[in-house]
């Protein structure tokens, strides 16, 4: 059959989703079944940072109903993920490991940057002119219990994203002690929002005009039973908001979920939405805010089927983490000519050496990342990059990658400019992780030697493997002398990780 | 005041009780309606004492209920429950004098002219036929019986809900002053009537059971002299609500429930006329009985026993021609039968249509490799069902197969849970219902694997899935393979298996959250239209009319113009025709052979006309206290014959009665009109013995409003 179904399983904070789309090349995805279980871990995650047995004897039991479910399908491949909540848990492993045992999936828990990215992908899947939508200046809000995550996207490609802790939950948890009196709780909560907001805007924004903001996860029909006189379709508009803003100001959220019959659950992650919307098109001068109803089981499915080639993807999500890498490195000012230079020379050099190494696309992808930041803990200090370059990426947030992924890229950082430890010295990585990092730190190694000066003598070179050797051939304009001296450690690295032998070759002018 | 609240006033409705014992009166007319064959009449009569027999344990039982609970809130044409009953017991008194001049003056006659004699008194007996009873009391009936003496030492016994017993006074033959009673239930074991050898040629004569305890009663209190003997019956309240929020197990509350109905307060107690005053005095004090639920009935008790008559052999000359179910033209029930319904929605209307498509959809869906799932929700269904069989067997064949039984369907429980544990043991899901609320819903969904990816077909229907009461009560189902219904009705199943309700409905509207607004949408929607001078029309079809919100809506509309007319065949609260308020409304009620029971509802919309079928009368409790589907018709055909099966209804005038003002009903006046008897017409056209457009062309579009005065 020319179809395949495909589950995805969410452990949200609050509720769990299942959802169940048929992928095929002819129709792309089509979403045939979605159910959602309210159960509300999120006090115990955030607050205790545990969840008793009893806790994931109910995920279990929800899990295993989900399976009957997809039995019904006849579903062959079902992932499933937890979000924040389980993320923040003490005991998480042992969790994971319960509820393998009990139902034989396993939860994994993606990093807060690789989630949102999966929810960028999962926007694709509900609106098909994401990628017209992306066109200029947009921004996207995605409003989780925990932290709020805004991505601005220009030219189609993301540029900036940030996560703001003033999630649903966070915002509720700090100021439960005067919720009761909803004017003050309100101001409170507000004022608080404002400012983190007004933080994001001055280092983000500056004067920059958003045109569009869309928002991941609310849908028009919450905010139709508050206001069912606005008509809400898929958007608000700022006087909407206003609106809406006013009518709920004077409310506590059991008001809201009694008087206009939301679940109460709907009704607490209304009051800060409001705010936050209202703030963020006062801030940021936009007039509308486009709402999807998307989830994380959305990203999941496009995620798979881009994975596993079953669907042609509507927008390249990699050139987005690209994107947000060469921004941080530009925030750390560094050398266009240069990264750009090696990075193109690293990338051939990988593809090159493709039967050496046997590395795919997303290894691929993290030298890429490797060299747009191998420079920037110079921005700190020019003695130690390597150091203060692996500080500033552990403390930075790149969306897409995971948290094993950022640590990986850190130390390719690192260790490009200090020594690879021999692996019995290091604990952190496993045999293949350790591998992977000298694979990269070799070729980044080699591409960085080679533009020395960071004058881009090698301008016009060949690659070419000739039986132990590569053979990089250039036909420079200026001497070569400082490169080619300091070549030989490099190569002795190169070598001892891959066999063959980088030999840096001039074609003369005769 | 409110447009709202100016319609919504006591004057404007009328008690719903009230309007329930009209209904049974139409019922009652049509036992004493010549036209009718005569088992016919017997049949009609037998239904209202059964009728009524449910309206006393459950409506007056809940009646009773609020008066004891000192319940003082007024119902919505302002009546106290104290005034509601006495309202009440005036009609009931009334209805059953009519019911035993209906069977004494009327059909007992005609049935002997038809060579049936039923004999009232065991004295009228030939000495023969005494000879014949005696004997069949000794052997069948002796060994069955129970007499029981009351005493000092020994109390008055248990009497059960709705048997019947014969209570006599006895005194010791050794001595003793006083009489003392005894009673004795007449088994329901053994057949009501007995045939009795004939004493005339081309006689059948038939003698009630009781009458033949009545004669041989000494020989049961052998050591006592026999003073008289009379027979009774009493009603017990059976309006239980169980608690589910408490029921740990709502399987076993149900059936803990069942063994307690019998213990509820007596709330009738019915004697034949002319019982002896001590005994008629120490029944009422043994059983607790207030004066007024005292019925002295001029014949045999419990007239359900008509209903024996009815099926005795050999006069079916006097019974309307039972009537085959039809095969839909056009419809094979072979393995093509899901592309069928791919190519083209498909309607039915039962009992003239034949039920076995729905049967064979399920049945094909148990065998076909391509079924994944099958859902479906049960409310009523027969003892042996195919359908059972086919699930079951469907689960056995590794779908998955999940039901939702409703264990709430009043008086059938018992009956349900048997079938829902053979369902489990075939490896079905079975869900037991929805904690507070009814799953009145009928729907089914087959989950199908395709080339071109999952396909969802679906049947929803006005009536039960049941093979038995589709063939005698009028519903319409449809089969579609709509993928927006199917989304739907997948999202039905899901709320029903406890998952959060959908974010949005596509093309059903489902009760208890959604549906009422929709209707008030809809009707909203005609009144805005009549008031911008539009053409605004609706037609209604159900079996109850009582929400007051809907009736409401339907007064406000009637002002703007809107032209209502509805057929409703039981309780309605809404007044119709009363000026400025509802001159615009005409309601009509048709009880004809097969019972009225499917739901239509039709709204002009400026000339987008719609057309919704479902499961959901216009009452509070099917509106906010169940589940229940409200499906549109979108399928043009399928429409043009929906509004064809109103059509007619409306046109006919041989069944129909037309609610007056005053709350009464009254024949349609048929002077210079063709006359028309829809369920005839019905059966006709299924047989292709009419061709519809004979009718359509002529059919009746002028409302026909009660006759002036």
């Amino acid at each position: 059959m020319a179809y395949f179904t495909y589950g995805a399983i969410v452990v949200g904070s609050q509720e769990m989703s299942l959802k169940v789309y048929e992928v095929s090349p002819k129709i792309g995805i089509r979403q045939i079944d979605y159910v959602n279980q309210y159960m509300d871990i999120s006090k115990d995650a955030y607050s205790k940072g545990k969840l008793d047995i009893r806790q994931v004897e109910i995920i279990c039991e929800n899990l295993l109903k989900f399976k009957e479910k997809l039995a019904e399908y006849n579903v062959r491949v079902t992932e499933c993920m937890g979000t924040s909540a389980i993320r923040s848990l003490e005991n998480r492993e042992m969790i994971v490991h319960q509820i393998k045992l009990r139902t034989g999936y396993t939860l994994t828990v993606p990093s807060n940057s690789e989630m949102r990215l999966l929810m960028y992908k999962g926007i694709t899947l509900k609106k098909e002119d994401f990628n017209k939508m992306i066109e200029k200046n947009t921004a996207i809000l995605d409003i989780g219990s925990s932290s709020l995550q805004i991505s601005l996207f220009d030219k189609q490609a993301l540029t900036v994203t940030q996560n703001v802790r003033i999630g649903t939950f966070r915002t509720q948890n700090v100021f439960s002690n005067v919720e009761k009196n909803s004017l003050e709780y309100f101001s409170i909560v507000e004022e608080y929002i404002e400012y983190e907001l007004n933080t994001f805007r001055s280092i983000y924004l500056k004067e920059k005009a958003i045109k569009n903001v869309i928002v991941i996860g609310d849908s028009s029909m919450n905010w139709n039973k508050i206001a069912p006189e606005l008509g809400i379709t898929d958007y608000l508009t700022q006087e909407q908001v206003t609106y809406l803003y006013k009518k709920l100001r004077k409310m506590t959220r059991k008001q809201i979920a009694m008087e206009y019959g939301v679940p109460y659950e709907v009704a607490r992650y209304m009051l800060p939405s409001i705010i936050v919307y209202k703030n963020f098109l006062e801030q940021s001068k936009a007039e509308m805010i486009w709402l999807t109803r998307t989830n994380l089981c959305d990203g999941m499915v496009v995620d798979y089927a881009q994975r596993e080639n079953k669907v042609l993807p509507a927008h390249d999500f990699d050139q987005d983490i690209v994107m947000a890498a060469r921004n941080l490195a530009k925030r750390y000012r560094y050398n266009k000519a240069h990264t750009t230079f090696i990075t193109e020379l690293s990338l051939n050099i990988f593809d090159h050496t493709r039967r050496f190494h046997g590395l795919g696309k997303r290894e691929r992808l993290l030298l890429e990342l490797a060299c747009l930041l191998h420079e920037c803990g110079k921005f700190i200090n020019m003695n130690e990059p390597g150091v203060n370059g692996y500080q500033l990426i552990m403390s930075t947030e790149i969306i897409g990658l995971s948290h094993r992924e950022r640590r990986l890229l850190a130390n390719i950082v690192l260790y490009n400019t200090t020594e690879l430890p021999a692996y019995e010295e290091q604990h952190s990585y496993n045999v293949s992780d350790y591998l992977l990092i000298g694979k990269l730190t070799a070729i980044l190694r080699l591409a960085n030697v080679l533009d020395r000066s960071h004058k881009q003598k090698l301008s016009d070179y060949t690659i070419l493997r000739k039986g132990p050797e590569l053979v990089i051939t250039g036909t420079p304009m200026a001497d070569m002398t400082l490169e080619a001296s300091l070549l030989k450690e490099k190569a002795d690295f190169f070598e001892e990780i891959y066999g063959i032998r980088p030999i840096l070759r001039q074609k003369r002018g005769f | 005041m409110t447009e709202k609240n100016r319609y919504n006033k006591p004057e404007n409705f009328t008690n719903r009780e009230l309007s329930w014992l009209q209904f049974n009166y139409r019922v009652l007319s049509e036992a004493r309606d010549r036209r009718n064959p005569l088992m016919e009449r017997l049949k009609f009569l037998s239904i209202t004492a059964s009728n009524l027999d449910e309206f006393f344990m459950v409506r007056i039982a809940s009646l009773k209920d609020m008066v004891h609970a000192g319940y003082t809130k007024l119902d919505l044409a302002g009546m106290t429950a104290e005034e509601q009953l006495d309202a009440i017991y005036e009609e009931t008194h009334k209805m059953t004098e009519q019911q035993y001049t209906t069977l004494n003056r009327m059909l007992l006659p005609l049935l002997k002219e038809n060579g049936l004699t039923v004999v009232m008194n065991h004295e009228d007996l030939t000495e023969e036929q005494m000879e014949f009873v005696d004997q069949f009391f000794h052997k069948d009936v002796y060994p069955v019986l129970t007499p029981m003496a009351v005493d000092s030492s020994r109390p008055f016994p248990l009497i059960r809900n709705k048997t019947l017993n014969i209570a006599a006074l006895i005194k010791n033959k050794a001595g003793g002053k006083d009489y003392e009673v005894a009673t004795v239930q007449v088994p329901s074991v053994l057949p009501r009537i007995v045939t009795l050898p004939s004493s005339k040629e081309g006689m059948r004569e038939v003698i009630l059971l009781e009458q033949i305890i009545e004669r041989n009663i000494d020989q049961l209190f052998l050591n006592y002299e026999v003073k008289c003997a009379y027979p009774y019956r009493i009603m017990r309240n059976a309006d239980l609500t169980i608690d589910e929020e408490e029921a740990e197990d709502l399987l076993q509350e149900i059936q803990k429930q069942l063994k307690k109905r019998q213990w509820g307060e007596a709330i009738k107690l019915e004697y034949e006329e002319g019982m002896d005053k001590t005994l008629e005095k120490y029944l009422k004090k043994q059983l607790g009985v207030h004066s007024t639920d005292m019925y002295s009935i001029g014949g045999p008790l419990d007239l359900t026993f008509l209903m024996k008559i009815y099926g005795l052999d050999g006069f079916s000359h006097l019974k309307q021609p039972s009537y085959t179910p039809q095969q839909l033209p056009g419809v094979k029930l072979d393995s093509t039968f899901f592309d069928q319904i791919k190519k083209k929605d498909i309607l039915m209307h039962h009992p003239y249509d034949s039920f076995d498509p729905v049967l064979w959809f399920v049945q094909r869906a148990a065998v076909d490799a391509n079924v994944l799932a099958i859902k479906m929700t049960l409310y009523r269904v027969s003892g042996n069902s195919p359908i059972i069989s086919s699930l079951a067997l469907a689960a056995e064949n590794g779908k998955q197969v999940t039901v939702l039984v409703e264990l709430k369907a009043r008086f059938d429980e018992e009956n349900n849970i048997v079938w829902a544990r053979k369902l489990e043991q075939a490896g079905c899901h079975v869900i037991y219902g929805l904690v507070g609320l009814k799953t009145h819903s009928k729907i089914t969904l087959v989950v199908r694997k395709e080339t071109e990816g999952i396909k969802r077909y679906v049947h929803l229907g006005t009536g039960n899935y049941n093979d038995s009461t589709a063939k005698l009560y009028t519903d319409l189902g449809m089969f579609t393979a709509n993928d927006l219904i199917g989304e739907d009705a997948t999202a039905v199943f899901n709320m029903l298996s406890g998952y959060s309700e959908p974010p949005s409905w596509e093309k059903l509207a489902v009760a208890p959250i959604w549906l009422k607004n929709k209707f008030l949408d809809l009707i909203d929607r005609e009144t805005k239209n009549a008031k911008e001078g539009k053409e605004a029309r609706i037609i209604a079809k159900m079996n109850s009319l009582c929400d007051p919100d809907i009736i409401t809506a339907l007064y406000e509309a009637s002002c703007a113009g809107v032209k209502i007319q509805m057929v409703v065949r039981g309780i309605c609260c809404l007044i119709a025709g009363r000026p400025g308020l509802s001159e615009n409304i005409e309601v009509r009620s048709i009880v004809g052979t097969f019972l009225e029971h499917s739901r239509i509802f039709y709204f002009y919309n400026d000339g987008h006309e719609e057309v919704y079928m479902g499961s959901a009368d216009w009452m509070p409790r099917n509106l906010d206290r169940r589940v229940e589907i409200v499906f549109p018709v979108e399928d043009e055909d399928l429409k043009e014959r929906v509004k064809d099966i109103l059509f007619i209804q409306l046109a006919d005038t041989m069944k129909a009665h037309i609610l007056q003002e005053d709350g009464t009903y009254e024949k349609v006046d048929r002077r210079g009109k063709e006359s028309l008897e829809s369920q005839l017409y019905f059966c006709q056209l299924a047989q292709g013995n009419v061709k519809k457009e004979d009718k359509v062309r002529s059919r009746t579009f002028e409302p026909i409003f009660a006759p002036e005065e």
